[in-house]
């Protein structure tokens, strides 16, 4: 088989291999990481017939210029960044062919704050601990464990054997379920396991007040500026495990929320966890933003998380698996 | 004890401790609710992960609900059979203590009023169970240390603590995997690797094993460099 790539010609803002994570790691000290918006990276990998936690691009707030060897079968998603295609616009949430020597480019972010590319059978980097994911304060995992700079050249397979038979490829996400990023909407939070470490006026401002993402926010947390969320007593629990999603106070009472590449053991009060199902949501918001709470019961997000697990279903199925895929359809 | 949810894919037993520091009573109880929870083998439960006066449990929401979860845990309270110390691997870890490789041992033995060599006897006197493994991959929170060597963590931490180094906080001991900044007093150093991305699992200690340390000599320290990987099988 022909040596297979895509070649990175402008690098783009924190362009990153992510893919699922390393859940289960976490006892060994090792972060979850992976894709910020697990959605957009499911759908991205189901169009183009990958399994759904692989490999994918997430690049933030600016896009990467990347250049395709050989055919290819890409989908592009997450946050709107008006991706072209040697120039021509290039639809997003949907598998696209594309020709050998064709440069994939993205305009200015106009919703949301990360995308994601995928390829049809997925960037051949060795995982390290069972994932793909780049690590970059670790410096493993994805490619040499850092972000992709100008130059770099990532193996992928030659898509040439998934567009055989099967012209066109225009397999895409019913425009009903594009997130829209653009729009604000609450985030729903489940109370978390130290509730009853935070007076009354805590839960009224957490409800009420809009919290703005500040700049000092990245992979690993978004530290959130608002009305302080005042404790009973102490800030302090002993070191317990910690998730993304998992909203944290420390004794100045500003919030910081856990994403992707948090650390696995924290020391301060948990006052709630973001919904699962509004972590993507979560993930395409950017410093300067304003987030507004709302509560919602473990029930009720679990029902959201059966909703989503049953969407994916209908997706995957409706896709199916390399290496064959089936013509022009539209999901879901 | 007390079941929280923790998000929508995660369970949290919690229990209330009043001391700052870790109870050794309740890492005990916190242990023994990891294995009934483990041995219970309920279908859609993921991962455990025991900490000081906490264990989270992840599951998968769309199999399990967290009433559902809680109400099989709540049932599981009962007798547990005696934990299979066979089962427990124990780790003998080699320390050089003191001069370069320990270098906050003499302020360490002034605090604590005790000669360097008690220091060294105490803490290497004892065996030690994980706790916990977690703030750097593969850091050991082992506990209790000898009453006689708790102290506070440093009032300003070093910037840079050495991979390898074996320190003490608190009733706790623990060893630094990658050097990192650190509150934690540095008595000591191994050689061992402790974490290494391409073995699985990456790290060696895990919550429930035990470890002791043993005093070795400067120039025993090429014997251990490889770290007890590949005699543990």
């Amino acid at each position: 088989m022909p040596h297979a790539f895509i070649e990175i010609e402008k690098a783009g803002l924190f362009t990153t291999i992510q893919d699922g994570g390393r859940a289960g790691k976490q006892m060994y000290g090792v972060p979850v990481s992976g894709a910020m918006d697990r959605f957009a990276m499911r759908v991205a990998n189901l169009l183009v017939g990958n399994r759904p936690d692989g490999p994918v691009l997430e690049f933030t707030l600016i896009g990467p210029a990347v250049r395709f060897s050989c055919p290819q079968v890409i989908a592009v998603a997450g946050g709107d960044f008006q991706p072209r295609l040697d120039g021509e616009p290039m639809p997003a949430w949907q598998a696209v062919p594309v020709r050998a020597g064709a440069l994939l480019t993205f305009g200015p972010c106009v919703a949301g704050a990360r995308g994601y590319l995928a390829v049809a059978g997925g960037f051949q980097v060795p995982p390290v601990m069972g994932s793909a994911a780049t690590y970059v304060r670790g410096g493993y995992g994805g490619w040499q464990g850092r972000a992709l700079q100008a130059g770099d050249r990532i193996p992928v397979l030659d898509g040439t054997v998934f567009l055989r038979g099967t012209s066109p490829i225009r397999r895409r996400l019913a425009p009903p379920w594009i997130p829209d990023y653009a729009k604000p909407r609450p985030v729903r939070v489940i109370p978390g396991p130290h509730a009853d470490m935070f007076r009354q006026e805590a839960w009224k401002r957490l409800w009420t007040a809009p919290y703005r993402i500040l700049p000092a926010s990245d992979r690993m947390g978004y530290r959130l500026q608002g009305p302080a969320l005042p404790h009973r007593q102490s800030a302090d629990v002993l070191s317990t495990y910690i998730f993304p999603g998992a909203i944290q106070v420390p004794a100045d009472g500003q919030p910081i929320v856990l994403m992707a590449d948090c650390q696995v053991t924290g020391g301060y009060a948990v006052i709630g966890v973001v919904a699962g199902a509004d972590l993507p949501y979560l993930a395409q918001r950017k410093p300067g933003d304003e987030l507004r709470f709302r509560p919602v019961s473990v029930a009720e997000a679990q029902r959201l998380r059966r909703r989503e697990a049953a969407f994916f279903a209908r997706l995957r199925a409706g896709c199916g698996q390399h290496p064959k895929m089936r013509s022009s359809s539209e999901h879901c | 004890m007390e079941l929280f949810p923790y998000g929508d894919d995660v369970l949290l037993l919690r229990w209330k401790s009043s001391a700052p520091a870790p109870d050794p009573a309740i890492v005990e109880e916190v242990d023994a609710w990891a294995r009934r929870i483990r041995m219970a083998g309920i279908p859609g439960v993921l991962h455990l992960f025991p900490a000081f006066d906490s264990l989270a449990v992840t599951y998968d929401p769309v199999r399990l609900s967290f009433a559902d979860l809680a109400e099989r845990i709540r049932r599981l309270d009962g007798p547990l059979p005696p934990e299979d110390a066979a089962a427990v691997p124990c780790f003998e870890v080699p320390v050089v203590y003191g001069g370069k490789y320990g270098p906050d041992l003499p302020a360490v033995a002034r605090t604590l009023g005790l000669p360097e060599d008690e220091v060294i006897a105490l803490h290497a006197g004892k065996e030690y169970k994980v706790w916990m493994v977690g703030f750097l991959a593969g850091f050991p929170y082992a506990g209790a240390l000898d009453g006689r060597l708790v102290l506070p963590r440093k009032t300003s931490p070093s910037l840079s603590v050495r991979a390898g180094s074996v320190a003490i906080a608190g009733n706790l001991t623990g060893i630094y995997p990658l050097a990192s900044p650190g509150g934690w007093h540095v008595i000591g150093w191994t050689p061992w690797p402790i974490f290494h991305l391409r073995r699985d699992p990456p790290a060696l200690f895990q919550a429930g094993c035990r470890l002791r340390f043993r005093a070795i000599a400067e120039d025993e320290i090429d014997r251990y460099q490889g770290g007890p990987w590949d005699k543990q099988g």
